[in-house]
């Protein structure tokens, strides 16, 4: 389980930063969120990773599972949701204003 | 409990909160707001400055949930003079921006209220986790005052301003996640003493999260290498907004302070001093 969700992780920040690095806004606003994707499976993984544990100390169970880390990456994907929805909505103004879909803004005739 | 220490935070919230009602009506009434909330604010970290400068370090525990469990506010000398500087540079950009910079907007003094909240925040809490809330509600609130007033220029720096943010504060909850999963607490004061007896096999671990943790600050700080943001931000918003976000970057210096001389000062075992070689070379 542990050699998958590294894995996991791993391709997905792998992927994420080189979405983030191509010239479009679209690709970067993918590679953005794969980027917190990974980032919120890393976060989740820092209580150790078990199965089948109560979140509370239970006296029939031998051990719990970590409740912290369940409620940092609740509080993560909200605010990593939040942002990624309005770094879209600017991504559509800024296509609209600048008329291409180019982060710098440059034009496409002017790209060689 | 001294309950000055919350208000910092609860005032620009309620002052935010009551502009936002009344948001396509009144602008006097934004105006009168909003000058009016960051008076009394000024006034209330003047007091709270007042009291920090002899007294002790106050601690507020949020919802009075005993320390090293609950989420906690700490004043003393560096913050509470942090929070003051922030109020009073807040009350002076924003009689500045009444004049006619607010009215290319109707959103300017809830977002400016917001902005003022997140700040403070950032001064005043003792929880790492809790920093990367307030690091994210100042953000926000920033994205949206970048983006005051529109044009092609405004909104391609805002673009490249909010996606380096993004990346920024994903990097900080990975710094955060390694520092909980070897150390397993998220209080700073907490963190500084367990930090000293960590076992030797993880102290290359709580470096590198020190390091990354860093990293995602000197961008916010805008230092050396990781600079490139600020001149197109800060050069195509508006000036009032302008002014208020150079307190943002001592945002990131002040918590680099607090950071690195609280948890990975000298007495953090392995990872003491972590910062020595890399400051100097990047300031």
């Amino acid at each position: 389980m542990e050699l998958l969700v590294a894995a996991c992780v791993g391709v997905m920040v792998a992927c994420g930063v080189y979405l983030i690095l191509r010239a479009r806004t679209f690709p970067v606003v993918l590679g953005l969120t794969l980027f917190s994707f990974g980032v919120n499976i890393f976060l989740f993984s820092t209580g150790r990773l078990h199965t089948n544990l109560p979140a509370i100390i239970s006296s029939t169970q031998p051990a719990y599972a970590d409740p912290l880390p369940q409620a940092l990456v609740l509080t993560a994907i909200v605010i990593g949701f939040a942002m990624i929805a309005f770094v879209v909505v600017l991504a559509l103004r800024a296509h609209g204003e600048l008329d291409t879909d180019h982060v710098d803004g440059e034009r496409k005739k002017d790209l060689p | 409990m001294n309950h000055l220490i919350v208000a910092p935070l609860l005032i620009p919230l309620l002052t935010g909160a009551i502009i936002v009602l009344a948001v396509n009506r009144y602008h006097f009434f934004h105006r009168a707001v909003s000058l009016a909330g960051c008076l009394i604010l000024v006034l209330i970290t003047g007091t709270l400055l007042f009291q920090s400068v002899s007294g002790p370090i106050q601690v507020y525990a949020l919802g009075n949930w005993a320390p090293p469990f609950g989420i906690v506010m700490v004043a003393d000398r560096l913050s509470a003079l942090m929070v003051f500087m922030t109020a009073l540079l807040g009350l002076f950009c924003l009689m500045y921006a009444v004049q006619d910079t607010d009215t290319q907007g109707k959103n300017f003094h809830a977002l400016y209220q917001f902005q003022l909240m997140g700040i403070n925040g950032a001064f005043l809490t003792g929880d790492i986790f809790n920093l990367f809330v307030f690091f994210e509600i100042m953000l926000l609130a920033s994205y949206g005052l970048v983006l005051h007033g529109g044009g092609g220029s405004r909104t391609r720096a805002g673009m490249h301003y909010a996606m380096l943010n993004l990346i920024g504060s994903s990097i900080f909850l990975i710094g955060v996640g390694i520092l909980y999963s070897l150390l397993g607490t998220l209080n700073m004061a907490d963190l500084a003493v367990r930090i000293a007896v960590v076992p030797p096999e993880n102290a290359a671990l709580i470096r590198a999260a020190g390091l990354i943790l860093f990293g995602v600050f000197a961008l916010k700080a805008a230092l050396v290498p990781l600079y490139f943001w600020l001149p197109d931000t800060y050069g195509f918003t508006g000036a009032p907004v302008a002014a208020l976000f150079a307190i943002m970057t001592k945002v990131g210096v002040y918590v680099i302070l607090r950071v690195y001389t609280l948890i990975f000062g000298p007495h953090a075992g392995a990872a003491a001093n972590l910062l020595a070689p890399w400051l100097l070379p990047a300031a």
